[in-house]
């Protein structure tokens, strides 16, 4: 809401007393005949009061006495217009900063059209490039089949790392995952230096998607894909290094250290569900502070063992020791 | 008459011919192969080219992303499946979307505890983002989104997308659902809850396959069944209640908001 200067007669000062705040009354001009519609179309009082909770009254009076001193409004070239609504009314002239702020909008609206259609145009030229690259990239592949294992390691490396490249899924073995490169092993042997540490603090196991955000929010730039980190992990055993890529049989993936024996983790999951009884995930997660991802895992593992055996009602899953197992 | 391609002759002849031209092929491959390597090199100084006037435009214009998406996946070609891509590497589109998928494995983890299974919906996964990157961030639009997830598919972790009514449902925790979960699941969409004689009336099924598929919604936490309803039985999904997670504000937005 606001208020031209301009309508102010007289400001005078209310001091605050007990159960009232500081006020300011300002004395306004009666509403010209052209007054914009507004929350109310007239008022009996001829004032508004500024009430001041905590402080500020002060300051506010001794600006607003010296804007009423100056009475800039008056010359001024035109009457700035403080209502939203454009058209002409009588009386009211344009402001030129208005329509100059309009017109640098249009400006800039029609210049990045420019750009967009001038980036359209570009990126179509561009694919069509890219797609020669993919033409040549099948031809090639077909080749490799014919030769049917004729080609030579060089051969297929040069050609796995062209494909990383551009992006484009191996024809030959339709996998875009396995496909490791010279990329891929010098990441895995990055990676297990990087998550030593990480994966002795949290017991040894890490799910795959931890893994992602640690190692992507460590870099900062240049980051990993999903796909580049699965390639690396897969090649992790292969190139004898102190972690391991483990799949589970749900589908849950995680990177485990070589000395770490979630078979023998088991046995522990087992002695601590005993101890309570039964468990669910969530209740066994928080006890020995693990994420309930891995918790779940462990569980179905000792389950999978024969160690535990499951509940599964509306409730929630549930394990118990498997007294099948133990008690004869 | 001679006749010809018949005899002892004739087939040691083509298999010479053949043993010819699998030598030929090898040099053929090798060919292919600097041919490629060449124009790899002519490929990456056009990528070159565009970066250096239209970078700009993919970070900043999600329209254009979809654009650009929607080309490379025409042609064959996937920019966001490596880091080391030239896609990635000058046009900066692997960044962007890798650490969009980092930012939405962290929103889904610290609202897990609120749904209790790892289902939002897009929307809410949408606001939460937002909010996380900070004022200054760049636009990220739901198409966005939709494809970090489908990159973070390779992760294993169950992350899935549910298409329910006009939007769609995210699960960030491995839950079997399959085909008739995901059927009830859209058709709860319409008002938050779904009951046995709607899924009969608009399903077709038998009250006992019903019964099963909210009974595995329950188990995993997807719903929450309401017995005081009127009628019958009203089972809700909290995962569809995105109104009210988007009038949460902090304490301290509150105490400003107050007179």
């Amino acid at each position: 809401m606001a208020i031209p200067l301009s309508q102010i007669v007289f400001i005078e000062e209310q001091s605050a007393g007990i159960g009232k705040s500081a006020k300011i009354v300002v004395h306004l001009h009666p509403a010209p005949p052209s007054k914009e519609p507004g929350p109310f179309q007239n008022s009996k009082n001829s004032y508004i009061k500024l009430s001041f909770k905590e402080h500020g009254q002060i300051e506010f009076y001794r600006r607003l006495s010296e804007e009423m001193t100056q009475r800039r409004w008056e010359n001024m070239p035109v009457s700035q217009s403080l209502q939203t609504s454009r058209g002409s009314q009588p009386g009211r002239v344009r402001a030129v900063g208005i329509v100059g702020i309009e017109r640098k909008l249009e400006e800039k609206r029609k210049e990045t059209d420019k750009n967009i259609s001038e980036a359209f145009e570009d990126l179509s030229k561009l694919m069509i490039k890219a797609k020669e690259m993919v033409e040549l990239s099948k031809s090639i592949a077909n080749k490799i089949k014919e030769k049917q294992g004729d080609i030579t390691e060089d051969e297929t490396i040069r050609f796995k790392s062209y494909l990383l490249s551009m992006g484009i899924a191996n024809p030959v073995t339709r996998e875009t995952y396995g496909s490791g490169t010279q990329y891929h092993m010098q990441l895995a042997k990055q990676l297990a230096g990087i998550l030593q540490a990480p994966l002795e603090e949290r017991g040894g196991i890490m799910s795959l998607t931890e893994v992602y955000c640690l190692v992507n929010r460590a870099r900062g730039m240049e980051l990993l894909s999903p796909e580049d980190l699965v390639n690396a992990c897969k090649m992790l055993e292969v190139l004898k290094l102190p972690l391991r890529l483990r799949v589970f049989d749900s589908g849950v993936m995680v990177i485990e250290l070589q000395s770490h024996k979630e078979e023998e983790m088991v046995a522990s999951a087992l002695e601590t569900v005993s101890e309570k009884g039964s468990l669910t995930s969530e209740e066994f997660a928080k006890l020995v502070g693990m994420s309930v991802l891995l918790a779940k895992e462990r569980l179905l593992l000792a389950e999978k063992m024969g160690h535990l055996c499951r509940d599964d009602s509306v409730e929630g899953l549930r394990f118990y020791p498997n007294l099948f197992m133990t008690q004869s | 008459m001679h006749r010809r391609g018949v005899g002892a002759g004739a087939i040691a002849k083509k298999k010479l011919a053949e043993a010819k031209y699998k030598e030929r092929g090898t040099v053929l491959a090798e060919d292919q192969l600097t041919q490629m390597s060449k124009q790899l090199d002519m490929f990456k100084a056009n990528l070159e080219e565009f970066a250096s006037k239209h970078k700009q435009e993919i970070r900043k214009n999600p329209e254009f992303r979809v654009q650009f998406q929607d080309m490379c996946a025409t042609i064959g070609v996937d920019p966001l499946a490596s880091g080391k891509g030239f896609w990635s590497e000058m046009l900066g589109v692997g960044d962007f979307y890798y650490e969009l998928g980092v930012q939405i494995i962290e929103v889904c983890l610290a609202l897990r505890h609120r749904n209790g299974a790892g289902l939002i919906t897009l929307e809410e996964l949408h606001q939460q983002v937002l909010r996380g990157r900070g004022r200054f961030a760049q636009d990220v639009s739901r198409d966005d989104l939709i494809r970090a997830i489908k990159k973070l598919k390779a992760l294993g972790t169950g992350f899935g997308i549910i298409p329910v009514g006009g939007t769609y449902l995210i699960q960030s925790v491995p839950a079997e659902l399959n085909m008739d979960h995901t059927v009830v699941l859209q058709l709860a969409e319409k008002n938050g809850y779904v009951t046995v004689s709607e899924i009969q009336a608009s399903l077709k099924w038998e009250t006992e396959r019903a019964r099963q598929v909210l009974e595995h919604l329950l188990k995993e936490g997807l719903a929450w069944l309401d017995l005081q309803a009127a009628g019958e039985a009203h089972y809700w999904l909290p995962a569809l209640f995105t109104d009210l997670y988007s009038q949460e504000i902090t304490a301290e937005e509150a105490r400003e908001a107050l007179p």
